[in-house]
């Protein structure tokens, strides 16, 4: 049977626990913080640079309107060669997570690569390897509206052909796509224009 | 009067690891065990996170085992686990952020893994910082081990790749099933089955030994 503590002495060592466990925390969070910075825009940069075609630097912008950023490739006669944006929307399993490059003078999509996804294995993930699918995104227009149709069914330049078997995550892609490029693609041509002329 | 040999720093290490092994032997830390071994690089991430919030915070529970009252042990036993887990989590995004978005939540949910509690409160609130932190180690061996078998068999022949490294070339049709959630049970089901018969044909070698020499 446990001796008798007072209430006060109890409520002692618990804040005595507490410190120690905060200190712990705020000490691994300092030592760390720099580093998992450095890790995440380097996962990003990468993602970045992949989708780029030519591109051998990134520099980062941040739109003033909306606080969100996307990235500029440079190739090495530092012309830009086209930007690269972030877009997520909901999948099979869980959220998907995408890096596009875009090219303003075309106003086509011609890079893409998914950052992150929890697609079934075997089944959704063909979304990040299927070389037919992925294909689709080497000249995709954005002058309307992006849409996905059945494997071997597309006829426009603005259609995504789908992945047989893996329909529900093909028509995720598509529609994180449309949403993304009918937000976001009208400030990146104003700012392309301003920076690069047409 | 037989009486009861005390722990040494070996035979705690060692019990952990096989004859008390967390996954194989108390079927404890099922979650993670079947979420996560998926491949072998996620399956030894966690494995050696819960080692390190195991052997950190049986560490720290028994240096202050005398000064925790009994009645308030549980609530100090899981904010001390909960802040390690939590050191676990800020190294392993330092290390590598695509391992850390692979374990997910299951990083978070060390905290409620009832072998680092177990341990806690069964043998660190009660034995002396060194003995305790070797029956951490061991528990938390223990648990990378299994973890690496079943992360081991699943990538091998649910990817046919080991670390990403292709194992039986281009032209291996991978059995999907092994990476899909059923697949954690079926491999669970057959390494369990295999520890179990080891197990007994040790424990029969050792009683017919005994007979003889009697």
């Amino acid at each position: 049977m446990s001796t008798p503590v007072s209430s006060v002495r109890m409520m002692l060592i618990m804040t005595l626990v507490a410190a120690i466990s905060g200190a712990m925390i705020v000490s691994a969070y300092l030592y760390t913080a720099p580093m998992i910075q450095k890790n995440k825009d380097q996962v990003v940069r990468e993602a970045a640079m992949a989708v780029c075609p030519g591109a051998v630097r990134m520099e980062t912008v941040v739109e003033p309107s909306t606080g969100t950023r996307f990235f500029v490739g440079y190739d090495k006669q530092n012309v830009a060669t086209a930007i690269a944006l972030e877009a997520k929307g909901q999948g099979f399993a869980d959220q998907i997570k995408v890096l596009y490059a875009y090219l303003p003078p075309a106003h086509q999509i011609i890079g893409f690569k998914v950052v992150e996804s929890k697609e079934t294995p075997g089944i959704g993930d063909k979304i990040n390897s299927d070389t037919s699918f992925l294909a689709n995104f080497a000249h995709l227009d954005v002058t309307q509206p992006i849409v996905a149709v059945k494997h071997g069914n597309k006829t426009h330049p603005w259609e995504i052909d789908g992945i047989t078997g893996a329909t529900i995550s093909s028509k995720a892609v598509a529609k994180l796509m449309q949403k993304s490029s009918s937000e976001r693609l009208k400030a990146i041509d104003a700012y392309w224009e301003a920076q690069h002329g047409n | 009067m037989e009486t009861k040999a005390a722990p040494t720093n070996l035979n705690t290490l060692l019990t952990g690891l096989w004859n008390e092994n967390p996954v194989f032997v108390q079927l404890l830390g099922m979650c993670p065990t079947l979420a996560v071994t998926n491949s072998v690089r996620n399956a030894l991430g966690m494995g050696l996170a819960t080692a390190f919030v195991l052997v950190t915070s049986s560490l720290l529970v028994s240096m202050l085992r005398k000064v925790i009252p009994n009645q308030i042990r549980i609530a100090a036993y899981v904010m001390i686990i909960a802040s390690f887990v939590t050191v676990a989590d800020y190294l392993i995004q330092a290390l590598s952020i695509s391992l850390s978005k692979a374990l997910g939540a299951f990083i978070a949910l060390i905290v409620v893994n009832c072998i680092i509690l177990g341990r806690a409160e069964a043998f660190a609130s009660k034995n002396t910082p060194g003995l305790s932190v070797m029956d951490a180690l061991g528990s938390g061996l223990g648990f990378t081990f299994a973890l690496f078998c079943m992360g081991s068999i699943r990538e091998i022949f649910g990817n046919g790749t080991f670390l990403g490294h292709l194992v039986f070339g281009t032209h291996y049709q991978p059995w999907i099933i092994l990476v899909l959630p059923g697949g954690g049970f079926f491999v669970l089901g057959l390494l369990l089955m295999l520890v179990n018969i080891v197990n007994e044909r040790v424990k029969r070698r050792r009683t017919v030994k005994v007979g003889c020499h009697v």
